[in-house]
Parts: structure tokens; C-alpha cells; sequence
């Protein structure tokens, strides 16, 4: 019996291995490491997409504030209650909404959303990379 | 290599720049503009205010930014013939000359200034002259928040 097997065996074809075998397990391996390194990356950005969210959430009260604290809604509510007027001053008009625009107000809440879009891109790109990985090696 | 692409992005690239340096000498230039008059406007203020408020040789107080010289938002402080004192959002006192055609509205009424009353707040847009007055185009009472809920029912139509 045990011959027998021997046999068998003896007269089974080797696996020989692919020529790139070698190469595609290196690939394979660096790929992993790039995906460990995004899957952290994926948790970081999380959270800095968390925190500038609240911090664009903060910075967009604080315009409404500042927009209400300056004049320039109650300004700008002129347009619709008293637009004739408004037309024939339009330079006065114009010079008063430049005047009170709370720019500062403005500016870093507008920062603030580019630097919560630029989060949210790279995070796109993460999850993407993962994804599409994960399709590659099922 | 696709000439055509690379034409086209680089021409685009090239349209961005120049867009975005004309945005940006276009803001400048009306920052510049609204700079120059604010500070016109601050200038002639400090000059006049001791005249202004009370005959003094007194120097108007400095917030570290001009004034807004061709709107105010604020609160009546004195009626005074065609002259309102009011006190703005920054409660610094402001004098409004109410010469000649000026609009005073409140809600959909045109109202005359004596109508209005020490407390009142109001909105003004006009423009600046050289006492550090803003002479007035337009004065809109605005409503505080009882007024707003309950605005004058308009008869009319009926």
C-alpha cells in the first residue's frame, strides 16, 4: 500500500512556480504595507474631518454674529424693502456694504470650509484606494 | 503626446493666473477705494467731533479702524431740527443731517422725521461730507423683535 503511494506520487508532475511569482509577492507585500499605512491615515483624517467640521460650525455662527453685529444683514435687508431707493444710491449703498462686510469673520470661515474639503478629498482617496485593493486580492 | 490636451490645459492654466491676478488687483483697488474713504471719512470726524459733541476740544476715540462713512445702523440719541445724534453698533456717536429729499420709511409707510423718537433704532445710508456728518438719502426705522411679530395690519386693500 504504501508503495503504492509512492508511486503515485513519484509520478506526479512538479508545481513549478511562475517566473514572476517572486515579483508579484513583493508587489503584493508592499501593497499591504501602503494599505496599512492608508488604513491609519483613513483614522486620522476622521478625526481632523471631525474637528473642522465643529471648528466650520463654529466659524459659521460666528459670521451670522458678525454679519447681524455689523449692520450689514440689516444693510443688505434694505435691497428688498426699499430696492428703488437703493437703485438711486447704489454707490452710497455699495460703499456701505464694503464698509461693514465683517471680512475677518469671513475669511477664516471660509479657511475653514477649504480645509474641511481638502480633509474630506484626501479621505475619498483613502477609502478609494482601500476599496479598490480589497477588489483586486478577494 | 496629445498636443491638443496639452494646449488646452495649459491655456486654461494660463486663464486661471490671469483671472485670479485680475480678481486680486480688482480687490485691492476697491479695498483701496473703501480704505481711502473710510479714512477721509475717520479724518473728518476726529477734526470735527469736539465741534460735534459739545464744543470741546476733545479728540474722537480711536478703535483701531475707520468708520463706516457712508452707513449706520444705530440708535436715536437726540433729535435736534434736521439733525439726529445716534449712536452706532460700536456706540460711537454719529451726526445725520436730514436735508433736502431724504426717504424715512417705516415698515411700508414714508414717515417724516418728526415721527421719529429718541431710542428708535435706525438704519441710514448716505453720504459722508467734510464736518464728519453723513447727509442722509435714506432713514429706515427698523422694527425690534415685538414689532417685527406684529407688524401694522395694511387695510388698504379691503
Amino acid at each position: 500500500m504504501e508503495n503504492e503511494y509512492k508511486k503515485l506520487f513519484n509520478n506526479l508532475n512538479e508545481a513549478i512556480p511562475s517566473n514572476d511569482l517572486f515579483e508579484k509577492i513583493v508587489i503584493r507585500i508592499g501593497k499591504e504595507e501602503k494599505l496599512q499605512i492608508v488604513k491609519k491615515r483613513i483614522i486620522l483624517f476622521s478625526l481632523f474631518l471631525v474637528a473642522s467640521s465643529l471648528g466650520l460650525i463654529y466659524s459659521f455662527l460666528a459670521v451670522q454674529d458678525a454679519l447681524v453685529s455689523s449692520g450689514f444683514a440689516q444693510f443688505f435687508s434694505l435691497i428688498f424693502s426699499d430696492f428703488g431707493i437703493v437703485a438711486a444710491y447704489w454707490q452710497n449703498f455699495a460703499f456701505t456694504l464694503l464698509e461693514s462686510l465683517p471680512v475677518f469673520a469671513l475669511v477664516v470661515s471660509l479657511s475653514m470650509l477649504s480645509l474641511v474639503l481638502g480633509i474630506f478629498n484626501f479621505l475619498l482617496k483613502d477609502i478609494r484606494f482601500v476599496n479598490s485593493n480589497k477588489l483586486i486580492y478577494k | 503626446m496629445d498636443l491638443k490636451k496639452i494646449g488646452t490645459s495649459k491655456m486654461l492654466v494660463v486663464f486661471l493666473i490671469i483671472g485670479e491676478i485680475i480678481l486680486l488687483l480688482v480687490t485691492f483697488e476697491i479695498g483701496a477705494i473703501v480704505g481711502f474713504k473710510g479714512a477721509d471719512f475717520s479724518c473728518n470726524m476726529d477734526k470735527n467731533y469736539g465741534r460735534n459733541f459739545g464744543g470741546m476740544d476733545f479728540n474722537f476715540p480711536d478703535k483701531g479702524r475707520f468708520e463706516g462713512a457712508h452707513g449706520i445702523l444705530g440708535q436715536i440719541m437726540k433729535i435736534d431740527g434736521e439733525t439726529i445724534i445716534m449712536k452706532d453698533v460700536d456706540s460711537t456717536e454719529k451726526v445725520i443731517l436730514v436735508k433736502g429729499d431724504v426717504a424715512i420709511k417705516k415698515f411700508k409707510d414714508d414717515i417724516k422725521l418728526s415721527d421719529l423718537k429718541v431710542d428708535d433704532k435706525i438704519v441710514v445710508i448716505g453720504n459722508p461730507n467734510e464736518k464728519g456728518e453723513i447727509e442722509a438719502k435714506l432713514i429706515r426705522w427698523m422694527p425690534n423683535q415685538m414689532d417685527a411679530q406684529n407688524p401694522p395690519v395694511d387695510n388698504s386693500n379691503k
